[in-house]
């Protein structure tokens, strides 16, 4: 057994724990890296353009804190959301210009425009939407955080920070009858056991898109549809092979760290194969199945039932985390007849669609449909009639033909009784424009969120609240603590996990210095 | 012409969509594979903007 001695370990190197890494160098503190993957990046490498940073002025940090405590409705740690906030202000500073990364286009904001935006119009989705907003520029055909992170980690490397890759922590060490954590037990590739000794312990392990069965037994995955889930699906967008498997999570909970709530972070999508062009890279569109699937028309569950009011499409939030809760098999069904079809390739509505694809035209749904459903997808399909389309989809053809009346009636009169959609949306579905079509869309996302409970110092808490000694934790499965448990918010979490690792860094620094 | 995935490769599996022809993820090793020792020439304008479009710089043309 290899004996590792350091003052802070941190578990995990995607944003959180290189955020960590960064503090904690800066700091003098000696501090080792444990991956379990062969390279740092985490989900952040394969998702973010963008970041949002909440300004450090009393205005801006006042308007997003209200916008992320009624968010959370009151389950996050507020304590916690006011010092993320703080954090989220260090990130144009840390990644333009410590990292080099450039920023394009800025959209400033108004503090008293937080959390007003509907979905991604510009970005950022509401639960989210708490600053100013960087898009930024990646190399090649990759997006900047995948840049951002390798050069963080050349940086932290040169200032002495240690990196163990393909080093999987496996235990926390924890001294008896609740005392401090003093280390972990680490597993190389070779399987040699590795024993870590340490002052503190950061835990920023990430989700666990990487493990289905883990997923199922914790109810965060109820679908018969789950195989959907796996790599190459695309409806959890982590990368392939991501070693993601809630290691953290496991060996938290066993030395007696609080379980809280985990959901997937809230991304619907229409699964693979034929919807991106590969099994690896989710904004690598193969067709225009995503701008489709976000107009503001009927959706369904498998009942045949409205479940949302239609003008939430383009919220990722709201669509994803309604399906998770309200829908059967974490599924719905977008539905709409030839009229319509003939109506989007005049063009999508305005607003419901990624800013970068404003004014947009959808051609040919119905090839484009048959180009997928050719590489063996199952989750779309268009038909001359409705009963066609729920025997093949598996949707209540008796509750759907009750949802359609209703709704045609509500166009006809230019009145939702059930939702109040805005009648310019509420496109009547007829047999008799020729062609029904249909998407089964999933309740997916960019990796799972939650499942560890942390403080105002991003210290763990145990089951009675109370921090545990020498162990700290951030990123995605923290999120409960910051946008509520359990957590429902949109698309990556770079504006969560970055800061929450900034403070974990600064938290177990100031602890091995003797400073709390 | 060679091409090198330099260490660092994070595995995002861009160069596999846009190139399946020179790349595929190695689900054993948690790496990518290059299809190819010797890039047959019909392929080398399709290594060049491969490299051109790694996310992190880690393919390396070797000639």
């Amino acid at each position: 057994m290899e004996v590792i001695k350091t003052d802070v370990a941190v578990m995990g190197s995607g944003v959180a724990g290189m955020g960590a890494a960064y503090k904690l160098a800066n700091a003098g503190v000696k501090v080792a890296v444990f991956e379990k993957y062969p390279a740092q990046g985490g989900a952040v490498s394969n998702c973010p353009m963008s970041f949002c940073s909440t300004p450090d002025t009393p205005e801006a940090q006042k308007s997003a804190y209200e916008v992320w405590a009624k968010f959370s409705n009151y389950t996050a740690n507020l304590a916690l959301i006011s010092k993320a906030l703080k954090y989220s202000s260090e990130l144009p500073d840390l990644i333009l210009n410590k990292l080099k990364i450039k920023a394009p286009v800025v959209i400033h904001r108004e503090p008293s425009e937080y959390g007003t935006q509907r979905g991604y119009t510009m970005g950022h989705a509401n639960g989210l939407d708490v600053g100013d907003i960087y898009f930024l520029e990646g190399r090649g055909q990759g997006h900047a955080f995948a840049l951002a992170l390798l050069r963080l980690r050349f940086l932290l490397e040169k200032q002495g920070v240690q990196f163990y890759f393909s080093t999987p922590i496996k235990k926390i060490i924890r001294e008896p009858n609740g005392g401090k954590v003093t280390g972990a037990i680490a597993y190389q590739k070779d399987g040699t056991q590795v024993r870590i000794e340490c002052k503190a312990l950061i835990v920023a392990a990430g989700g666990m898109t990487n493990n289905i069965p883990l997923m199922k037994e914790l109810g965060v995955l109820r679908t018969k549809y789950e195989d959907a889930y796996k790599d190459g699906g695309q409806v959890l967008i982590t990368f392939p092979d991501s070693c993601q498997d809630g290691d953290g999570h496991l060996a938290v909970w066993e030395i007696g760290g609080k379980r809280g709530g985990i959901a997937i972070s809230a991304d619907p999508q229409v699964p693979n194969p034929g919807v991106r062009v590969g099994p690896n890279t989710p904004w690598l569109a193969a067709n225009q199945t995503k701008i489709i699937t976000e107009q503001p028309y009927l959706r369904v569950n498998e009942l045949g039932r409205r479940f949302i009011n239609e003008e939430m499409a383009n919220n990722h939030t709201a669509i994803s985390t309604s399906i998770i809760r309200n829908n059967p098999n974490m599924a719905c069904y977008m539905i709409f007849d030839e009229d319509t079809a003939r109506h989007m390739s005049q063009g999508v509505e305005d607003g419901y669609v990624y800013f970068i694809f404003q004014g947009v035209k959808v051609e040919n749904i119905r090839g484009q449909m048959d180009e997928a459903i050719a590489k063996g997808n199952r989750h779309m399909c268009h038909f001359d009639t409705i009963h066609e389309v729920c025997e093949y989809m598996g949707i209540d053809e008796d509750g759907l033909r009750d949802t359609i009346a209703k709704y045609n009636h509500a166009a006809e009169i230019g009145y939702d009784e059930q939702f109040k959609t805005n009648p310019k949306y509420i496109r009547p579905v007829r047999e008799e424009s020729g062609h029904i079509y249909c998407y089964r869309i999933l309740a997916g996302g960019y990796d799972t969120m939650g499942g560890v409970l942390i403080d105002e110092n991003a210290n763990v808490l145990d089951e009675d609240n109370r921090p545990i000694e020498g162990l700290y934790a951030a990123g995605d499965m923290v999120t409960g603590s910051i946008y509520g448990d359990p957590p429902a918010n949109a698309g990556g979490n770079v504006h969560g996990s970055m800061p929450t690792g900034l403070l974990a860094g600064d938290s177990a620094a100031a602890y091995v210095k003797g400073a709390i | 012409m060679k091409l090198e995935l330099a260490d660092y490769c994070i595995r995002c599996g861009i160069c596999e969509d846009l190139y399946p022809d020179l790349f595929r993820r190695n689900y054993q090793e948690h790496c990518m594979d290059v299809l190819y020792d010797e890039i047959p020439e019909q392929l080398q304008d399709r290594a060049r903007q491969a490299a051109a479009d790694c996310a992190v710089a880690a393919i390396r043309i070797v000639d």
